[in-house]
């Protein structure tokens, strides 16, 4: 049913209150969209030989190579691909969002699950923490659908809600990724700007691959129409009461400022930051998304 | 500034609407849900729930609206004049030269113009005027005179001022009007509205006296006297009445003298003489005699009439042993004498004969009244007078005889082959020639009784070109028939009251009167003389009261007869007529200066036009301001980038 769907329509996914189904089919536009696996196969893949230096293991000796030609030499295998997916969601009231057809959380979370999707159809690990104030829950990276089942049930169940640190979430689940993988944070991003890179920029120290998913409201970026608007911070409840066309514009300027300043910190300290609306198709997102790691 | 309408300026409390308008309305807001207010807080300021106006300039500019409207109908303008004090700019000194000012009291009113002008601030400038029938500026005090008689005219001395106020804005300072409050010159109600903050001063001077008999008018009751004449003189006094009676004297220009008098109150006077009228002109003076008021120039009145001699009527009686009081020529001679003048006599001096005149005798109509015929000798003798201009009527009645209208020289006064009917048939008037000089003036309702009477028809004759039946019965037969040749006429009736009691008919006075004035010629009698204007004294006839002959026009100028009546009244009451500011009132409301050529509804210095056109560039301003407000649509979230 959602293989028949295309990718290019993001409503039909968010339409489908069964994440089991939505992320099937979003993982199926992807496959559409890109040639090859977006993550590499599992298993370790010789790539060439070196010379022995005093210090390497005795067990990763070519004995045929120092037959054939008496020379020590050790293989040198590809690095592992089977990395965990460590993809933490924000959870807090500011990504309770839905203005018309299109919703931030559910936006978020359909993200999650296809990534999910595919890194357990890959044989890789996926975790998944959600992030409020404090981690609200956390499931460690595993592989398997059984536990992949749990992953969306946890979505499924999740709402956001309440307002929250997220830089303190991420520094606090952060403890919980030992190994070393991917951690793909899906928030908007809202949080204290510099904070939150900070609390990224440990992530990426501790040699994870860091992606920062923005997920934004096309209100978010631009203002609807002209006329009076009453305004709700999804955190905080507060009330804004404005006219569109007297801030229109250099609203839409501070928020475009905002995101590439949150852009540049992040690459500047190597993370990765990718931002999608959620009037964009989540496939055609993803793919994007998931072309543009393939190319670094 | 002031307001005409200052009562509308409450209306401006309106402005409240608007302000509760935008205080309470309930603006539709579309509600959006974000996660962070941080980019528009600092662009939107904080709303207090005191500061629920929203759009201040809409609201700015529809209350400016709404506070226009009410000073634009409250109407207000500038003051465009000073008050008064201090004395400043053209300084109006008006002095009464009308004839009811003495020589002492102009003396007096001279001196206290001087002591006025005297008295000026040196930025003054004052401007001497003299008031009489109309304003002249004079170059000093020393050409102010008085005009004995002329006629004063306040309300020509308040359109001056207003008209030079309007014109010459450098009138700021006030008016002093120095006159004798007469009464009688003013006028029922205020004419022209007096310029707003100028003050007027009223100087007067007691007249020298408390008694004015003066002669108002003179009458000659008769115009056709010929030598014969009666004038009437009135005599008003004004003031307190003496106690001995009015001695007049009329003299004539020829140097006739007659006296009368009237009671000590004054009333009419006749006088009569004989005496002929020089060149058809009747002229002379009447005059108090010994008056020793002290207005002296209406103690006499001048006097011409142009006179008109009497038309000669000369009636032979026909029948002069009929009864005076029954026969035709008495009834002719009372309608001919019959006036309907107020006290003038007839035209006609009507005398009655009992045979023909004798040739030569000066008479403008012979009537021969119900004759038996006319011989030939009566005919030549006719046809003399005929001749030298008389005009001839014959009454034909019961006395004509068939015979005795054959005479050889008949055709000379009478229609050729009269026939005449034993016995006369009863016939009324059917035809009427309104068109003939006989009946000229003359209408159908004048013959409306007359057209009814049952009339005895005895005479007819053939028609002829040389006689023009006037008057017709009913079968063409003539009535009144007149040649058209000489000034002849024919009446076929008798006119006595035998048969038809014509004379008792309203037409038969006017009838008669105006056949035997077309047979007398009555144009010969008219008078001569010139044209006779009469006028009074002004400021520019400047001569005495008398009759001043002339080639082409005489002139008679004689005193006003206002003026002649020295009762005053009291300065608030002089002004009160004029409509003039109180003494002591405050500058009154403000009412522009209002001339002839400033709409009765405008007041200088009105600036409403200019508040319409700022309403107008508000209106556009406020429209604009409210199209800003008007929302659009709010897109999807699918369509927003």
């Amino acid at each position: 049913m959602a293989a028949a769907h295309s990718f290019e329509d993001p409503h039909d996914f968010l339409a489908i209150e069964d994440l089991e189904l939505a992320s099937r089919g979003i993982v199926e536009g992807i496959w559409q969209g890109l040639r090859r696996s977006p993550f590499r196969g599992s298993g370790v893949e010789f790539e060439s030989h070196r010379d022995y230096r005093f210090g390497d293991d005795p067990r990763h000796l070519d004995t045929s190579v120092y037959a054939r030609t008496r020379r020590l030499c050790v293989k040198d295998y590809r690095a592992e691909t089977n990395l965990p997916l460590y993809m933490m969601l924000d959870c807090s009231g500011s990504m309770d969002v839905s203005n018309g057809s299109s919703e931030k959380w559910a936006y978020a979370a359909r993200c999650a699950a296809a990534l999910g999707r595919l890194a357990i159809n890959a044989q890789d690990a996926a975790g998944l923490s959600l992030l409020g104030n404090e981690v609200v829950d956390h499931r460690s990276p595993r592989t398997g659908r059984t536990h992949f089942q749990n992953l969306l049930g946890m979505l499924g169940q999740a709402k956001p809600s309440g307002g929250g640190s997220l830089a303190s979430a991420i520094r606090e689940v952060s403890g919980f990724c030992r190994r070393k993988g991917v951690v793909v944070v899906f928030s908007d991003f809202f949080d204290h700007p510099a904070e939150t890179v900070s609390a990224l920029t440990r992530l990426a120290a501790a040699r994870h691959d860091v992606i920062a998913f923005q997920v934004l409201d096309p209100y978010e970026l631009e203002l609807p129409g002209d006329g009076d608007l009453e305004i709700e911070d999804a955190e905080t409840g507060k009330i804004l009461r404005l006219s569109a066309a007297d801030v229109r514009a250099a609203h839409a300027d501070a928020v475009v400022k905002w995101r590439d300043d949150f852009a540049a910190r992040c690459r500047a300290v190597g993370i990765q930051h990718f931002s999608v609306t959620t009037n964009q198709p989540i496939a055609g997102s993803l793919v994007e998304f998931l072309q543009g790691r393939t190319v670094q | 500034m002031n307001f005409i309408h200052a009562a509308f300026l409450a209306s401006g409390l309106a402005i409240a609407i608007p302000w509760l308008l935008h205080l309470t309305k309930k603006r539709k807001y579309l509600r959006v849900r974000l996660g962070s207010l941080q980019f528009l807080q600092p662009l939107v300021r904080d709303r207090h729930r005191m500061s629920r106006v929203e759009q201040w300039p809409l609201l700015m500019a529809r209350c400016l609206a709404i506070l226009l409207l009410a000073l634009i109908f409250s109407r207000p303008f500038f003051h465009q004049t000073e008050p008064s004090s201090p004395l400043q700019g053209e300084v109006l000194i008006l002095l009464d030269a009308s004839g009811s000012i003495t020589p002492q009291q102009a003396d007096e009113l001279r001196a206290q113009a001087a002591k006025t002008i005297s008295s000026l601030p040196p930025a003054a400038k004052p401007v001497i005027a003299e008031v009489a029938d109309r304003v002249t500026i004079l170059p000093s005090l020393d050409a102010y005179h008085p005009i004995p008689g002329a006629a004063g005219s306040p309300s020509t001395a308040v359109d001056w001022v207003v008209d030079r106020a309007a014109a010459n804005p450098d009138v700021t300072g006030a008016v002093h009007w120095f006159t004798d409050l007469q009464k009688s010159q003013l006028p029922q109600s205020p004419g022209r509205l007096w310029p707003s903050g100028l003050p007027v001063e009223i100087h007067t001077a007691a007249a020298p006296g408390d008694r004015n008999a003066s002669i108002s008018q003179i009458d000659l009751l008769t115009p056709f006297g010929g030598d014969s004449w009666e004038v009437e003189a009135r005599v008003q006094v004004s003031g307190m009445p003496g106690d001995q009676p009015i001695s007049l004297t009329l003299t004539t220009t020829d140097g006739k003298s007659v006296q009368s008098s009237t009671p000590a109150a004054g009333g009419t006077a006749v006088f009569k003489w004989k005496g002929e009228a020089s060149k058809g002109l009747l002229s002379g003076d009447v005059a108090i005699t010994g008056s020793s008021d002290p207005w002296p120039a209406d103690d006499h009145r001048p006097f011409a009439f142009k006179t008109t001699q009497p038309i000669k009527v000369l009636l032979v009686d026909g029948d002069p042993t009929e009864s005076r009081f029954t026969s035709e020529t008495y009834f002719l001679q009372k309608a001919l004498h019959a006036s309907s003048a107020g006290k003038a006599l007839s035209p006609f001096r009507a005398e009655v004969s009992a045979s023909l005149p004798a040739p030569g005798q000066a008479v403008d109509v012979i009537a021969v009244c119900n004759p038996p015929g006319l011989s030939s000798s009566n005919c030549r003798l006719l046809s003399g007078y005929l001749e030298q201009g008389t005009g001839l009527i014959i009454c034909l009645g019961n006395r004509a005889k068939a015979t005795g209208w054959t005479s050889s020289d008949a055709e000379a006064v009478f229609p050729p082959g009269i026939q005449i009917a034993t016995t006369p048939a009863l016939d009324t008037l059917r035809h009427l020639d309104l068109s003939h000089p006989a009946l000229a003036g003359m209408t159908m309702d004048t013959f409306s009784s007359l057209r009814m009477l049952p009339l005895q028809r005895r005479f007819s004759w053939p028609e002829s070109s040389d006689w023009k039946n006037v008057m017709e019965f009913s079968d063409g037969s003539p009535l009144l028939s007149i040649s058209a040749n000489r000034r002849v006429a024919i009446f076929t009736h008798q006119v006595n009251r035998e048969g038809a009691d014509l004379p008792l008919d309203p037409a038969f006075v006017p009838l008669m009167q105006n056949v035997f004035s077309y047979l007398a010629g009555a144009d010969h009698h008219k008078s001569q003389t010139a044209v006779l204007e009469t006028r009074t004294p002004t400021l520019e006839e400047t001569r005495p009261p008398g009759f001043y002959p002339g080639e082409a026009a005489s002139v008679l100028i004689s005193a006003d007869n206002e003026e002649s009546d020295i009762s005053t009244v009291t300065d608030a009451n002089f002004r009160k007529a004029l409509g003039l500011p109180a003494i002591d009132a405050p500058a009154p409301e403000a009412m522009e200066i209002n001339t002839l050529k400033d709409s009765p509804h405008e007041r200088a210095g009105e600036f409403w036009p200019w508040l319409v056109a700022i309403l107008f560039l508000l209106l556009a301003v406020e429209s604009a301001l409210a199209a800003r407000r008007n929302p659009n649509p709010v897109s999807s979230p699918a369509h927003a980038n």
